[in-house]
């Protein structure tokens, strides 16, 4: 066996090595469901809520090109949640999910939320009725909150749902409470808006 | 002139490369089918550096030339 033979050999083998890892290393190993998460930091809440409060910040990097952080009250009791790239926080006022949504590449958030996200809640949630639906923008990206009530047996419920546009996903931020109080002042300036406009995308 | 089989394996081979390469940078994998797609595309690169390696390594044999170095069987002839 000649000496060219050898480094075609030896460079088909690293090529090979090379992108395997590639491929078997960037895999996401997400946390199983319900796994407590931990804050990357702590610190004083930002713009949008009072000075007294104090916020943690989770990054989540479990799906390749669809990283992102936001900010939950130091308060909450953040698992992660059943897919890939998902969080819960459990506050006194209520519940926080944040998932990633797929968008395909012949679609957008907005005929997503109005076709696939709206129609799925009808069908699942009991006394499921849009209340609201408006277009905003987060940390720079356009966002599509929906509001509707619904009952959990027989405790009339509130949710909001902000669907935020990324480059592959969107990510998906639903706050659901009690509809005592879920609109009120407190609730709206402490809770929901802060973490909510803390949201954004790592890297896009 | 003849074609050889050797180009006809690199061209194959070329496409199954960019085909994996495809599916694995600009292809929109739907959810739950992340796995499916990271073992079809890498099946495809592999499967096509092999192919570009075989090409690569092909020499023509040319059945007039001997390249056994054991000279024994022809000393009968000398």
């Amino acid at each position: 066996m000649n000496k060219s033979r050898i480094l075609i050999i030896a460079a088909g083998v690293v090529i090979i090595v090379a992108f395997s890892l590639y491929t078997f290393g960037s895999q996401s190993t997400a946390p199983r469901p319900g796994t407590k998460e931990n804050p990357v930091n702590s610190g004083a809440a930002g713009s949008g809520g009072p000075a007294s409060a104090t916020v943690s910040t989770f990054v989540n990097r479990e799906n390749p090109g669809n990283f992102y952080s936001i900010q939950f009250p130091s308060k909450a009791s953040v698992e992660h949640g059943n897919t890939s790239g998902s969080y819960i926080a459990k506050l006194p006022q209520g519940v926080f999910s944040v998932q990633l949504v797929d968008i395909p590449d012949t679609s957008n958030v907005q005929l997503i939320l109005l076709t696939q996200i709206q129609p799925a809640l009808k069908s699942s949630l009991q006394d499921f009725n849009r209340v609201g639906y408006n277009q905003f923008t987060i940390g720079g990206h356009r966002a599509w909150g929906l509001t509707y009530t619904w009952k959990n047996g027989t405790i009339g419920m509130e949710s909001i749902k902000a669907v935020v546009e990324g480059s592959d996903h969107s990510a998906a931020i639903t706050f659901s409470g009690p509809r005592q109080g879920f609109g009120d002042q407190i609730t709206n300036s402490t809770v929901i808006r802060p973490v909510v406009g803390s949201f954004h995308w790592i890297g896009q | 002139m003849q074609f050889e089989i050797k180009y006809l394996i690199a061209i194959l081979s070329a496409i199954l490369i960019f085909g994996g390469l495809y599916l694995k940078f600009l292809y929109d994998v739907p959810d739950g089918e992340a796995i499916t797609n990271m073992w079809v595309s890498w099946f495809l690169i592999i499967f096509g550096i092999i192919g570009i390696i075989v090409c690569a390594l092909w020499q023509k044999r040319n059945p007039l030339e001997v390249e056994s170095g054991d000279d024994t069987a022809f000393d009968g002839l000398r």
